[in-house]
């Protein structure tokens, strides 16, 4: 008897096969420079010859007693504990708007949504004009009576990684927006009535209908914000090269003017290990944190 | 049911399936990303591999043209001509190197020349000093343990571009060029007054590889240096250094801090009294069409009969790397690429004030441009920075140090001494690697 279904053996090959060009991918451009940057990090490399020599723990010991690594590192959780939190917010707060049925909802969804389409490049060059001496929201903050430094918001050491946090928010905040309505819209309508029926206040039908289905995507969004935070550097290439006096100088720019700069290839592989190290324990923390708050309404 | 009955596929054949796969996508991976570079077109040409930054159209055009008559005149080559930028065309050079994938020809600036002769990099080009040296200028850079490394190409300095409406303005109606760096201070502090409409100064901040250029000229101006004769340790904490930082560091108070291109902007504008730059601000005031009177001058001595009027000079050089599959049809190229006609095209393209061929230079076109004149009596009293394998990483710490007297975030004297001791402990690893 035939049932028109390939015997599962074939079935599975042909998953395999399927999956092998992903396989690849990953071999190559992930486990591969993963395991290369691994090595670089316990040898010294010479670039030019291709020469190398082992040095065991040192381009660690190295990072580890650098005071300019851990400025960096420094400047990248103030840029972390300064935009996750706000854009998470601004997200929630906009996905709830979002989710009424207002007038032109689609019209503001795709312009939320919009500055996430544009590259990262072309909005840093925006933002580099409108930060500037006789830029826009330079005009207009001095305009407001707001303070403003003499020599634009990204020269001064006091405003310029404020200024890359505050464009990072705007950019970021539409995207993570359309995921939390989406998370907003698995909600059950009659939960909702229900809830409406019974009197419950908008805080109480928050709490404990809306925050529960926004969990799971709560989890997503702040992980990968977080993580996307710890690894800021187009916007900081394109706009302040880390400058001046090194405010703006985040850990992967720091890593990227040893390994590309100056070609320190085992000292920059030493330090992407600690980041990702850094990076990983937050976001075991993070899961603990959640999967812990799961538990109260289940 | 016997579909439900089929046997588990061995681990072997999935095995198989998953290898086969992997191979097939590692093949085509290779044939997309990979393969060795082709060394003949097809049609049996040899293929000449030349990166250059030349991406502006008016200049690319130049480049195109050059490239097309040595393709003409030579017939068994083919030129192929890569386009590199600023902003990564260094670490792409390099990455090139590491993974000996290198072009026959290449573009190289003038910092750099150094750092890829010293690890074996490039070719010894000698012998072609020797044939070449007396018709072209710049070779400093080139130069490095009694060997030429690279041709010079493209060679510029930079000079004072005076607002003259503002000048005459803030001396009364007059309007001569500063002669000692105090008349700066002075009438820049006059101008600032009229800030945000004018300014008196434009001080470069927060621009690594530019600022230590708008440093220089003081510095080399008061006498000083940054490294002592044999290159062994910092000289920079000086009676010289002091003089050129402190004059510089008190700029940011009578000027406007910006990045150049901002700068070239304000004074584009009309907005800026004095600014040090290069000779395409001169193109870039021409192709503006402004009706702001401005003029260009030396760079002033420290203070009356003390010094000298010594400026930044940089450029672009042709190197051959040393393992470059075609080194001699390189060379021929790069001979081609610096015929007098060739580097007349650049610099017309480039609005460049200073031709690396002696003869250009005497071109009526440039010998009779009161502002192009002054370029090339400047160059004429430029110099390079010291041809270091570690200049990169010295111009850092040169530029960390700048940035923090500018900032005031610590005293000329202390700046100095900081700075002394990171670019001591770059000579000193470097003796030791």
């Amino acid at each position: 008897m035939t049932t028109g279904h390939p015997p599962r053996g074939r079935h599975t090959a042909t998953s395999w096969l399927l999956v092998s060009p992903w396989a690849v991918i990953l071999a190559v451009f992930w486990l591969y420079p993963f395991a290369y940057a691994l090595g670089l990090s316990f040898v010294s490399y010479e670039i030019f010859s291709g020469s190398w020599r082992w040095v065991g723990f040192a381009n660690f010991a190295a990072v580890l007693a650098n005071v300019e690594f851990w400025q960096a590192l420094g400047h990248t959780v103030i840029f972390t504990v300064g935009t996750v939190p706000v854009t998470t917010t601004l997200a929630v707060l906009l996905a709830l708007a979002l989710n009424r049925r207002i007038w032109g909802r689609a019209l503001f969804r795709a312009g939320f949504f919009a500055p996430t389409l544009t590259a990262t490049v072309v909005m840093a060059l925006v933002f580099l004009h409108l930060y500037g001496q006789g830029g826009y929201l330079y005009s207009l903050a001095g305009w407001i009576g707001l303070p403003v430094p003499e020599q634009g918001f990204l020269l001064s050491e006091k405003t310029a990684l404020v200024s890359v946090m505050v464009m990072d928010v705007w950019i970021s905040v539409g995207y993570f927006a359309l995921l939390f309505l989406a998370g907003l819209q698995t909600i059950p309508a009659e939960l909702v009535d229900d809830a409406l029926i019974h009197g419950a206040s908008p805080w109480r039908r928050f709490r404990a209908i809306t925050w529960p289905y926004l969990r799971p995507m709560m989890l997503y969004a702040v992980v990968i914000n977080l993580i996307k935070s710890f690894q800021i550097f187009t916007e900081i290439f394109v706009m302040t090269q880390g400058g001046p006096l090194g405010a703006t100088t985040t850990a992967v720019y720091h890593i990227y003017v040893a390994g590309f700069e100056r070609f320190n290839l085992g000292y920059a592989s030493a330090a992407a290990f600690v980041l990702f190290a850094v990076i990983a324990i937050i976001s075991l923390v993070q899961f603990r944190l959640f999967a812990f708050g799961r538990g109260v309404e289940e | 049911m016997k579909m439900h009955e089929t046997k588990q596929p061995r681990p072997r054949r999935v095995g198989a399936n998953l290898l086969f796969g992997i191979g097939l996508a590692a093949c085509a991976l290779t044939l997309t990303c990979g393969g060795g570079q082709q060394a003949k077109t097809d049609d049996g040409r040899t293929i000449i591999r030349f990166w250059q930054f030349w991406t502006e159209p008016r200049v690319k055009a130049v480049i195109t043209q050059a490239v097309a008559e040595f393709e003409e005149e030579n017939s068994e080559y083919s030129v192929e001509v890569t386009d590199l930028t600023w902003d990564n065309g260094y670490q792409k050079i390099v990455a090139a190197f590491a993974a000996e994938r290198v072009p026959d020809l290449i573009e190289l600036g003038s910092d750099w020349v150094t750092q890829f002769a010293d690890r074996g990099a490039l070719m010894d080009l000698t012998s072609e000093f020797g044939n070449m040296q007396m018709m072209y200028a710049g070779w400093a850079p080139a130069i490095y343990g009694n060997a030429c490394w690279a041709l010079p190409w493209y060679i510029s300095t930079r000079v004072f571009y005076q607002n003259d409406d503002i000048a005459k303005l803030v001396q009364g109606g007059a309007r001569p060029h500063p002669i000692v760096w105090g008349t700066i201070a002075k009438n820049a502090q006059v101008a600032t007054v009229r800030k945000p409409q004018m300014w008196g100064y434009g001080v470069n901040a927060a621009e690594p590889h530019r600022l230590y250029k708008k440093f220089l000229p003081f510095l080399w101006s008061a006498g000083g240096e940054i490294l002592n004769e044999d290159m062994s340790a910092c000289a920079l904490n000086s009676d010289a250094g002091r003089l050129a930082l402190d004059f510089v560091a008190k700029t940011a108070d009578f000027g406007i801090i910006e990045k150049q291109a901002a700068l070239d902007e304000l004074f584009v504008e009309g907005k800026l009294l004095y600014h040090l730059s290069g000779d395409w601000l001169y193109e870039k005031l021409k192709r503006s069409g402004t009706s702001m009177e401005y003029s260009v001058f030396m760079i002033p001595f420290p203070a009356p009969a003390v010094g000298g009027q010594v400026s930044f000079a940089g450029g672009e050089y042709l190197a051959i790397p040393r393992r470059g599959a075609q080194k001699i049809a390189a060379l021929k190229l790069a001979r081609h690429l610096l015929l007098k006609k060739h580097i007349f095209n650049l610099c017309i393209a480039t609005g460049c004030a200073t031709p690396v061929h002696r003869e250009v230079a005497q071109d009526p076109y440039f010998a009779q441009d009161s502002i192009r004149r002054v370029f090339i009596d400047q160059i004429g009293r430029s110099k390079s920075p010291p041809n270091h394998p570690r200049w990169v990483d010295i111009e850092a710490a040169l530029e960390w140090g700048i940035e923090q007297a500018l900032y005031k975030k610590l005293s000329v004297d202390e700046a100095l001494r900081q700075t002394c001791e990171r670019i001591d402990a770059i000579l000193q690893s470097e003796r030791e690697s």
